[in-house]
């Protein structure tokens, strides 16, 4: 007789045994109450940190943003991502670098980067009217979320060119040190 | 006989799906949250600086600092251009411009101590050379805050603590080492 059914047969014959003292195995029913509390509870937490940042950042590919002393929390503005390879805005690459880490020529006209100026003319906008429709006044603030390697001069293309589309504070985004 | 009973029947609610749900959110949450702990340095460009009295003209004009950031250190002077400007040499030439032991931060936060001391304005205008890195140029912003400075009721409209030396950034690329 093969294992298998050596195995049934005992299972037959414990079955048997039981039917005949009247007693029925009992079904294991799992508890989800609790772990529902528990699960709730962290989702709920979870959804109202991530609610309170008034800005997502989010570094690009490869870029690593600076590390500083700096404990002021970022506060709400249009945030554009500069690394060694690429300026984006909203989600868009508007603009390559070359291999030294400096902005493409064709898209320099002295130190305005023209299809960043576009775009972020177009943010500006578009978060002005926001601002009137809340009653707020626009505060015309952007975020460099900038390489550490990046050369201060690409800084200075992008700043100068935010300042033309009407933004008139910066913030340097940093990752706090020991934070 | 068989009894007869007039109870519903209990019905339970599936949880599962939901539970299913919750599971995927929670990684989902998690993923989506910041891992580093992120911070800002409110930059302004130079008609917007904050902490100065630049509303009143004063009748002595308040001395303010400017640093430039070279390649081969830093340079210190004052609004009024009058004496030599301070050099606050680095502390290895050899070491590379993305080195972040290349410059004297320790030296550049002594000397920001003693001027902030000497009734300089908490206003810095900060300058630098084109090929210097952002890393170096956050660093001396640090140092120029000053070590013990904690700034995260600024937001809030609190004033900056007395440990906070040289807190309003204004930068004024272009001007050079004054």
């Amino acid at each position: 007789m093969s294992a298998e059914s050596d195995e049934a047969f005992l299972a037959r014959k414990a079955a048997k045994r039981q039917s005949r003292r009247g007693f029925v195995e009992e079904k294991a029913i799992l508890g989800m109450t609790s772990l529902m509390d528990a699960i709730t509870i962290i989702v709920v937490y979870l959804l109202k940190n991530y609610g309170s940042d008034p800005v997502v950042i989010a570094p690009t590919q490869g870029q690593k943003v600076p590390l500083s002393r700096a404990d002021t929390p970022i506060q709400d503005g249009v945030p554009i991502y500069v690394s060694q390879k690429s300026i984006t805005l909203a989600e868009k690459r508007v603009v390559q670098m070359d291999e030294t880490g400096e902005i493409d020529p064709s898209a320099l006209q002295g130190h305005l980067i023209g299809p960043l100026y576009d775009l972020l003319a177009e943010e500006a906008d578009k978060a002005k009217q926001m601002a009137e429709g809340k009653g707020e006044e626009w505060e015309g603030r952007v975020i460099l979320i900038g390489d550490q390697n990046l050369k201060f001069s690409v800084l200075v293309d992008v700043m100068y060119t935010a300042g033309r589309a009407e933004f008139r504070e910066y913030a340097f985004c940093v990752v706090q040190q020991g934070g | 006989m068989a009894k007869k009973t007039t109870d519903e029947p209990e019905t339970e609610a599936n949880l599962l799906p939901i539970m299913n749900i919750m599971l995927l959110l929670i990684p989902a949450l998690l993923l989506a949250m910041e891992v580093a702990r992120m911070g800002a340095i409110s930059i302004s460009p130079p008609m917007h600086a904050k902490g100065g009295e630049t509303e009143k003209p004063p009748r002595k004009p308040a001395q303010q600092l400017r640093v430039f950031v070279a390649e081969d250190g830093f340079v210190l002077s004052g609004t009024d251009n009058a004496g030599e400007p301070l050099r606050i040499a680095l502390t290895d030439d050899r070491k590379d411009l993305l080195d972040p032991s290349r410059y004297d931060y320790a030296a550049l936060e002594q000397h920001a101590v003693r001027l902030r001391a000497a009734q300089y304005e908490p206003i810095v205008r900060v300058d630098a050379e084109g090929s210097i890195p952002m890393s170096a140029l956050v660093a001396t912003l640090d140092a120029l805050r000053g070590t013990g400075c904690r700034m995260a009721g600024l937001a809030a409209g609190e004033q900056p603590p007395p440990e906070c030396l040289f807190w309003s950034v204004v930068m004024e690329p272009g001007v050079g080492q004054g």
